[in-house]
């Protein structure tokens, strides 16, 4: 059995789950904006179990052989009226789920704490360099001497988010400093090249090129252009997606003029139906999902679908 | 130098770093907002803080203290009330930066799960300790009510502190906890046990260093200047 818990309407979520309908794999949909109709128990006798239920449906966790979770805010969604028509606490059903998530052997696409490592970008580039992508020079500060020797020595700067908060890239321009009260800002040096958008699922890579004038493609006039990856950058994107634990990604590269490949971030739970080969990506996460079953039952051909 | 970060509003971290021979120092959130610092990537060791009006290189510091659970906004008094939110996410994600840069001892080290450890709520403490083999105590839990039921009676509580075990229960209590410690690689850890008919049963953890207690707190402090050394 396999669990989907998201939004029906997300089209990521919806072209996984459409893979694994037209495979005739066995899954239980937990719709995400039910949340307060959704209740989780977890009990540790006779041996530690978790129950789902969401009106009439209820599941074991434990019965999972793997989920595709693509949980959002809950406080989205309009919660009901009186306190009585809550059945449960939503915060509670994010922990309980969570717990599970993390630590069961069932494949998990992804874990909360591989979801988790986007929470701070800075953190993510220590693991990005040991996976042999380069990363641009970066500076944390808010002292304005510090910006004005890191400006000058490469030219031009962007500043953005450390954590996933509010994770806008603008260029700086010297009036940005004028008059503020600065806390710590994440400056890096501005990387030119060629945007190209990797999504990692298992082993498998899907690769688009971005053209873009923008700091940030996902906020500028953008054209999405399928293309493919030379077979030792393939590897470093496959090997760092391990290394963060997660079972798909979407990693932001550039390649420069000179030919060398940065890699300015990895989304751990990316919205992948907006790029080219967005079907090729939605089937190979289907696929991950129902082999973590091979072991418990035969799958159906997968050349068949 | 030993660091010992904490809120600015703790002041047993402040008296805990005052009884550390030679330099030792509290560095709060206030410290990070407000004092000059410069953090970079990849050339971390280049880097500065300022902790107690004090310039401090990266590479000066020898072990950290991790007493910060969490970046509280009230700390941040120095943004308008609606920035808070933000610069609390901002200072949570440059800490795990900054603990997770530092090649020296930090205990415990921050994960982008949360400031004390890889370990979010009490539900996952018991879903480690079952991942590891350890019997579980009779709990339950349940979205439709608060926290965790656990029933009553005495616990056994067994700190380890760099693999040892500080406060020896004379029970099974003590390799479980050896081995919670190592499966989730914690410097620190406290659990608590009950003895149950069917034997020592895991009832919940910490990762948060309780300096409070005089045998951990001279354990800590031992182990801190044996690692810094």
């Amino acid at each position: 059995m396999i669990l989907v818990w998201g939004l029906p309407q997300d089209p990521s979520t919806r072209a996984v789950s459409d893979w694994l309908r037209r495979w005739n794999a066995p899954v239980f949909f937990l719709n995400h904006a039910e949340i307060y109709r959704t209740a989780v128990s977890m009990t540790t006798q006779p041996r530690l179990s978790f129950e789902v239920t969401c009106g009439a449906r209820s599941c074991r966790l434990e019965e999972f052989s793997a989920a595709y979770l693509r949980p959002y805010n809950y406080r989205d969604y309009p919660a009901p009226e009186t306190a009585s028509e809550l059945p449960s606490k939503p915060a509670m059903v994010h922990h309980l789920i969570s717990a599970w998530a993390e630590y069961t052997p069932a494949l998990v696409v992804s874990r909360p704490s591989a979801e988790g490592t986007n929470q701070s970008k800075l953190y993510q580039a220590i693991e990005i360099r040991a996976a042999g992508f380069l990363t641009p020079e970066s500076l944390v500060t808010n002292d304005p001497a510090a910006i004005g020797e890191f400006h000058a020595r490469h030219g031009s700067l962007i500043y953005k988010s450390m954590s996933n908060v509010r994770s806008i890239v603008k260029e700086l321009a010297a009036e940005d400093l004028e008059g503020k009260v600065l806390g710590p800002v994440q400056f890096q040096e501005r990387i030119h090249g060629q945007n190209i958008r990797v999504h990692v699922a298992g082993e498998e890579c899907f690769a688009c090129a971005i053209e873009t004038d923008g700091a940030d493609y996902r906020y500028a006039d953008s054209r999405l252009v399928p293309t493919s990856l030379p077979a030792d950058v393939a590897r470093r994107a496959v090997r760092l997606t391990r290394r963060l634990g997660l079972p798909l990604a979407g990693l932001d590269l550039i390649l420069t003029p000179s030919g060398d490949w940065y890699c300015l971030e990895a989304n751990p739970n990316p919205a992948f139906a907006c790029f080219a080969d967005a079907d090729c990506v939605a089937q190979a996460v289907a696929r991950l999902l129902l082999e973590a079953r091979l072991p418990l039952r035969e799958a159906p051909a997968l050349s068949e679908a | 130098m030993i660091l010992v970060l904490a809120s600015i509003a703790d002041t047993h971290a402040a008296a805990f770093a005052g009884e550390l021979p030679g330099s030792a120092s509290v560095l709060t959130c206030n410290d990070l907002a407000r004092g000059p610092s410069r953090l970079f990537h990849p050339n971390f060791s280049d880097s500065t803080i300022t902790a107690a009006g004090r310039t401090i290189c990266v590479r000066e510091i020898s072990a950290v203290l991790n007493l910060l659970p969490a970046v509280f906004a009230g700390e941040l008094s120095m943004y308008p009330a609606e920035e808070r939110a933000y610069q609390v996410a901002e200072l949570r994600a440059l800490l795990v930066f900054f603990l997770s840069a530092l090649p020296c001892p930090v205990i415990n080290r921050a994960t982008p799960m949360s400031l004390t450890g890889p370990v979010q709520n009490p539900a996952a403490w018991i879903a480690l300790a079952d991942s590891a083999g350890i019997p579980l105590a009779r709990l339950s839990a349940g979205s439709d009510r608060k926290g965790l039921l656990r029933g009553n009676g005495p616990s056994i509580e067994v700190s380890s502190i760099g693999g040892q075990v500080v406060t020896p229960s004379g029970t099974a209590a003590d390799d479980y906890t050896r081995d919670l410690a190592r499966r989730g690689n914690f410097d620190y850890l406290r659990a608590l046990y009950r003895h149950e008919e069917s034997g020592i049963r895991f009832l919940g953890a910490d990762s948060y260093p309780d300096i409070r207690s005089p045998r951990n707190r001279a354990a800590l402090r031992q182990y801190l200047l044996r690692v810094a050394a």
